[in-house]
């Protein structure tokens, strides 16, 4: 018989099969999900069908092509990217986002951006100290963003800082996260924004970030350990190796040491480049300087226009020599996971098969 | 019925006593000076009582640690030539055994008294327990009350036979006489009042070499049962059929009887004293009988008792036919020797052995239920509206379900084992005697090198710490045995009707005394310990996830009074609920106050919806915390 | 006032409703009023939810056991409408005299939505259709207007006096409520009484 109680095909779909991806996004809406250690638990058994807790999980069933259509109105030709509508190369002007910000700073200045213009009045961003469990953060101010400025490797829940903010009685959110957390809060936006419902409509700008996967807490223990407890200034993770730089010194590892931090759902990810926000913004893995950028809806074309001309940020065409790269690594991704994995969550119909015969 | 009637000093006097109340006046009557118990159900208002009354008569009351002191000091107070009188439940008998085994041989000196009272169908107890076994293994003989002026006076005699024999005696209550009510005519108790004297002057030493003269000592006893009056026989002369039986059985078989119309065809023979048994007495009656009917509760123990003794003298009484337990002729509602008996049960029993009707008085009404509703739900027992265990558990609960390694919690008895049912969201997976949780705790606590990697809870109350967990945690701390152990302190032994205990400011009698501690102890232990309060349910859960995977034994005391102590000085806010931010039924989370939180004061009622129900709230504010959209709330100024 | 020879009267509700005191005053009361009394209760637990019932006998001879046979109770005074109808069907006979409060104490598996609370104008019609009388009374809310839902039991007592089920005189009642009773406490219990007792008998006149 099928389960239809959606707290018990969240359990057992998503949470015993360990594709939760700790995005945040039902906890908080139910006082029986929480999270401890980005873990999610159900702390009481409900009996409510067609719950919100399923419907907005990134790993509950997902129609890929249902989603296209619902937020761009048409189907995809790029099999790779998703639907979009430029592809760039992008950065922050001012100093104080690129000095802080993971690459040029560019997510910063556009969320610190919008928060000024009053396009959000909060963001929903993943904070904390580098090198330290990454926390789930509201932002209100350019300082506040600028605290939470610089990549986090962590599945940290940020969304239950969305959930929080909702009830506090934000009305224009903004959310910066991972390609699940994106989902979720698109998941949400989309299907419960009906004016006397909850919390979609609270949803106003949606920013994701490129992710190939994201660690586990433990992760966070061995920094400590090879660290011996230093203050850590800063974390980069590139394609070879680990990055940590304390005060004063840098240790080097090889990439291949924190490959078993990395979340089992990671495996499983059909999304490397948040190909469902307004924006998608990830490195360049060749300018430190740039981000890659990634319009793909109108309200996300708007604000980078307005940016521009407000002298925020400065665009530049994406190299053409680069973008069989980009579509190589992410493609490659897209791949493994429907041949290795088949996820049982992701639902996609015959072109989506057709182009992965083709190789992407 | 009330404490002052138990000081009345008018001898002859007719007053309504409960079987505790005529206990303790029996006790006073009888020049009792030194009392000591732990309370438990359904005895524990002796004690009260004597605090309470006991200072014009110079009684010394107090509440003991635990039973076993408890029988040690009294047994001090016989020794040192004082009457005394410990008041125990059969669980208590349990913990005290091994000073009692150890007593019979050393014997006393001053009458003592073991009031023990036995709990039937386990109406207020984790089970049911026979604890006469027990009181014939230390040698105690024991005399059995029918009736509420019987317990007053079999306590007088208890003491009267204790100094006969030179051994402590148990008078056996059972819920039936220690909650009962009846007239009592009161007796003397002017001379109660003169001082006694107390001196050690002899040696009180238990050895082998004593066993001989502690048989002695029961085969007087045997004689002073047949010279005094301990049997007593109503009914026909020379009846073929008779009903034996003890305590309020004896009451109970009577009306039967009547209600039957057998009167005068079956006599009843009643057993003031069930052991040591009155031999000659009994084959006086037995002599002749045809049919013998057994009535007693809960064990067929005064059975053994006759059926072995009719066994040895079977050639000079005749055959007899035996109705009891053995075979299952006389039996509780869910069979022989399980749960209390009845007036109705013995109906039942005599109209099967004699073949004939019961009478119906019920008629069309007995099946008014299945008329007017087909059934009616259970009303299970459940934590009270704001009980600060129910916040505890959920806590708990919380904790173990975020830290995702099949963690467990271990309990034992007292309100809080009510945690294995739905108020405490099922989270028991033990519960057994006092302190157990906590020495079970141990052995799981130590089972890393078998590959045993879950979280261990122990829960146990405040009184419960002092009683029987504090050699458990330095047994956990010595052997590094890793486990929370959650005190759950509501500043008093609520379960039998909040007694003070040794970590209360005031003792049995009210008087200022030196309260020990929690912490302190623990302290001296060298086990870290955490104080929460478990109506900051999510402080607690944090304080829960943040100590379990450390390792060795470590403790959370959960601290917030009992609310029933709370609501008698009226410190009571009040709750209501904003309709307009209340989800009721279609909350995402299916009604989490109600269903959930399952607290009696948030009900759904069928029309008006989901309601704070003023009658039960006691503003503890706990599923205010919780409710998704803060649609509960605090009345302003309340 | 009727002279009985023998009367049963069980005392039936849920924990922590005073139900307790009320059989112990009542049965004080009936003390006064020159009767044999014996008294079954259990409590201990009794203030934690569970159904709970005290039996009160009044009789000639102190002989009786503390527990009443089954359909031989000839007075039931309920607290709660579902324990009424409970102990009814166990207790009760066509010719047994109820009292009941009419205001529902939820079990915890209703709370918990497993089982479903009866309708209360079915349950007090069907007590009603099967007894000789029945009376009723929000002995609750009456509480709630003297200050403490505790006091129902005052409440009920009050009502039980003007019903004339039990022969014990007002003055009876009175004299034990004030012996029990401390200075603080007793005028709100006496008001308590007082409504419980007008409120019936201005409805049975």
């Amino acid at each position: 018989m099928e389960i239809t109680i959606s707290s018990k095909r969240l359990q057992q779909e998503v949470i015993q099969t360990e594709l939760c991806t700790s995005c945040g996004m039902c906890i908080g809406l139910c006082p029986y999900i929480k999270s401890f250690k980005e873990k999610t638990a159900f702390i009481h058994q409900c009996q409510v069908d067609d719950g919100k807790c399923y419907n907005i999980c990134p790993r509950g069933e997902t129609d890929w092509p249902q989603m296209d259509q619902e937020i761009f109105g048409k189907q995809r030709t790029d099999h790779v990217l998703g639907n979009y509508n430029q592809l760039l190369f992008a950065r922050a002007k001012e100093s104080d986002f690129s000095q802080k910000g993971q690459y040029s700073g560019l997510t910063s200045a556009l969320v610190s951006y919008a928060l000024s213009i009053g396009e959000i009045d909060g963001a929903v961003l993943s904070g904390g100290e580098p090198g330290k469990m990454p926390e789930p953060t509201l932002a209100t101010t350019r300082d506040d963003v600028l605290a939470a400025a610089g990549s986090k490797y962590s599945a940290v829940p940020t969304l239950l800082s969305l959930n929080k903010a909702i009830e506090e009685g934000f009305k224009n959110l903004g959310v910066v996260g991972r390609p699940c957390q994106v989902l979720a809060a698109r998941k949400m936006q989309l299907r419960y924004n009906n004016p006397s419902d909850l919390p979609g409509n609270k949803i106003k700008l949606i920013i994701g970030l490129f992710c190939f996967w994201a660690l586990s807490p433990e992760f966070y223990e061995f920094l400590a350990e090879k660290t011996k407890g230093a203050n850590i200034a800063s974390l980069d993770i590139t394609t070879e190796d680990l990055v940590v730089r304390t005060n004063g010194e840098e240790l080097k590892l090889p990439v291949e040491n924190i490959r078993r931090f990395i979340c089992p759902t990671c495996q499983q990810c059909f999304d490397p480049t948040s190909e469902f926000a307004d924006l998608s913004i990830g490195s360049t893995e060749f300018d430190p300087g740039w981000n890659t950028l990634i319009i793909r809806t109108d309200k996300g074309r708007e604000l980078i226009e307005q940016s521009i001309k407000d002298g925020i940020i400065e665009v530049y065409t994406y190299p053409a020599e680069r973008i069989p790269l980009l579509l190589q690594a992410v493609g490659n991704k897209k791949k493994r996971v429907l041949e290795e994995w088949e996820p049982t969550y992701l639902k996609l119909n015959e072109s989506y098969h057709r182009a992965v015969e083709r190789g992407m | 019925m009330s404490i002052d009637s138990v000081k009345i000093e008018q001898p002859g006097k007719k007053v309504l006593l409960t079987g505790n109340e005529a206990i303790a006046r029996g006790a006073i009557e009888a020049g009792m000076k030194y009392a000591t118990s732990y309370p438990g159900s359904p005895s524990a208002e002796v004690l009260d009582v004597l605090a309470k009354v006991g200072n014009p008569f110079g009684i010394y009351a107090e509440w003991s640690t635990n039973e076993k002191v408890a029988s040690e000091a009294a047994a001090a107070a016989s020794f040192a030539g004082i009457r005394s009188m410990t008041i125990m439940k059969p669980d208590g008998l349990n913990v005290a055994i091994d000073f009692f085994t150890s007593l019979a041989y050393s014997g006393i000196n001053a009458g003592m008294v073991v009031v023990l009272g036995d709990d039937p169908s386990a109406h207020s107890s984790i089970k049911e327990e026979d604890s006469r076994y027990l009181a014939k293994l230390s040698r105690l003989p024991i005399l059995e009350p029918m009736n509420i002026q019987e317990a007053k006076d079999l306590t007088i005699k208890a003491f009267e036979l204790s100094e006969f024999i030179g051994l402590p005696v148990v008078l056996r209550g059972v819920t039936r006489i220690c909650h009962a009510s009846g007239l009592v005519t009161l007796g003397d108790i002017e001379k109660a009042k003169a001082p006694v004297k107390a001196e050690l002057k002899e040696k009180f030493l238990c050895q082998p070499l004593a066993h001989p003269e502690l048989e002695q000592k029961v085969k007087k006893a045997a004689l002073w049962a047949e010279n005094n009056n301990t049997i007593e026989y109503s009914g026909p002369a020379n009846a073929e059929s008779i009903v034996i039986a003890t305590g309020p059985c004896a009451l109970y078989a009577k009306e039967a009887l009547i209600e039957l119309g057998l009167t005068d065809e079956i006599g009843v023979l009643r057993l003031k004293m069930s052991w040591p048994l009155p031999d000659k007495t009994l084959l006086g009656y037995l002599k002749g009988t045809k049919e013998v009917i057994f009535a007693e509760e809960t064990d067929p123990f005064i059975e053994e008792g006759i059926t072995s003794l009719v066994a040895y003298h079977g050639s000079e009484i005749g055959p007899i036919k035996f109705f009891g337990k053995r075979n299952e002729y006389v039996k509780g509602p869910m069979g022989a020797g399980i749960g209390e008996l009845n007036t109705d049960i013995l109906i039942d029993t005599l109209a099967e052995i004699k073949g004939i009707k019961r009478p119906d008085y019920s008629g069309s009404t007995a099946s008014c239920v299945e008329h007017v509703c087909g059934s009616i739900p259970l009303r299970d027992r459940a934590f009270c509206a704001g009980c600060p265990h129910r916040a505890s558990y959920w806590a708990i609960k919380a904790a173990l379900s975020l830290d995702g390694n099949n963690g467990f919690v271990l309990g034992d008895i007292g309100c809080y084992a009510m945690g294995r049912g739905p108020t405490g969201y099922n989270m028991l997976s033990t519960v057994h005697s006092m302190g157990s949780g906590v020495g079970l705790a141990n052995g799981f606590g130590t089972m890393q090198r078998f590959d045993f990697k879950q979280p261990v809870i122990a829960v146990v109350g405040d009184s419960t710490f002092y009683h029987a967990v504090i050699p458990a945690l330095i047994n956990a701390k010595h052997n590094s045995a890793k486990f929370l152990c959650v005190i759950l302190d509501n500043s008093t032994t609520a379960m039998t009707g909040h007694q003070p205990h040794s970590g209360s400011v005031i003792d049995a009698r009210g008087v200022d005394a030196p309260a020990l501690s929690i912490e302190k102890i623990i302290s001296g232990i060298e086990i870290p310990y955490t104080i929460a309060d478990p109506y900051d349910v999510n402080d607690t859960i944090d304080v829960i996830l943040a100590k379990l995977p450390e390792p060795g034994p470590k403790v959370l005391i959960l601290r917030q009074e009992c609310v029933l102590l709370k609501s008698k000085v009226g410190k009571n806010q009040k709750m209501y609920i904003d309709q307009t931010l209340c989800l009721g039924s279609k909350c995402g989370c299916g009604d989490l106050c109600s269903r959930a939180f399952n607290c009696p004061a948030n009900i759904n009622a069928p029309e008006q919806g989901k309601m704070i129900d003023q009658a039960l709230c006691v503003g503890c504010g706990v599923c205010a915390t919780l409710c998704p959209t803060h649609a509960i709330k605090l009345v302003e100024g309340s | 006032m009727m002279v009985f020879d023998k009367l049963n009267v069980i005392i039936a509700g849920v924990g922590g409703q005073g139900n307790v005191l009320a059989s112990q005053l009542i049965a004080l009361a009936a003390v006064e009023a020159g009767y044999e009394v014996t008294v079954g209760e259990t409590f201990g637990a009794s203030q934690r939810g569970g159904s709970v019932m005290s039996h009160v006998r009044l009789n000639s001879k102190n002989s009786l056991g503390p527990l009443i046979p089954k359909g031989m109770a000839d007075v039931i005074v309920g607290f709660e409408p579902m324990e009424t109808l409970r102990i009814l069907g166990v207790y009760g006979n066509p010719r047994t005299k109820v009292l009941v409060n009419t205001r529902p104490v939820y079990p915890i598996k209703v709370l918990a939505g497993e089982q479903v609370y009866p309708n209360l104008n079915t349950i007090l019609q069907g007590i009603k259709e099967h007894v000789a009388i029945m009376v009723s009374i929000n002995a609750t809310d009456i509480a709630l207007e003297v200050g403490k839902a505790v006091v129902a039991n005052m409440v009920m007592v009050g009502a039980l006096s003007g019903t004339g089920f039990v022969p014990i005189k007002q003055e009876h009642f009175l004299k034990v409520i004030k012996n029990h009773f401390g200075e603080k406490l007793l005028e709100m219990n006496e008001k308590a009484f007082f409504l419980g007792l007008n409120n019936v008998v201005q409805r049975i006149k």
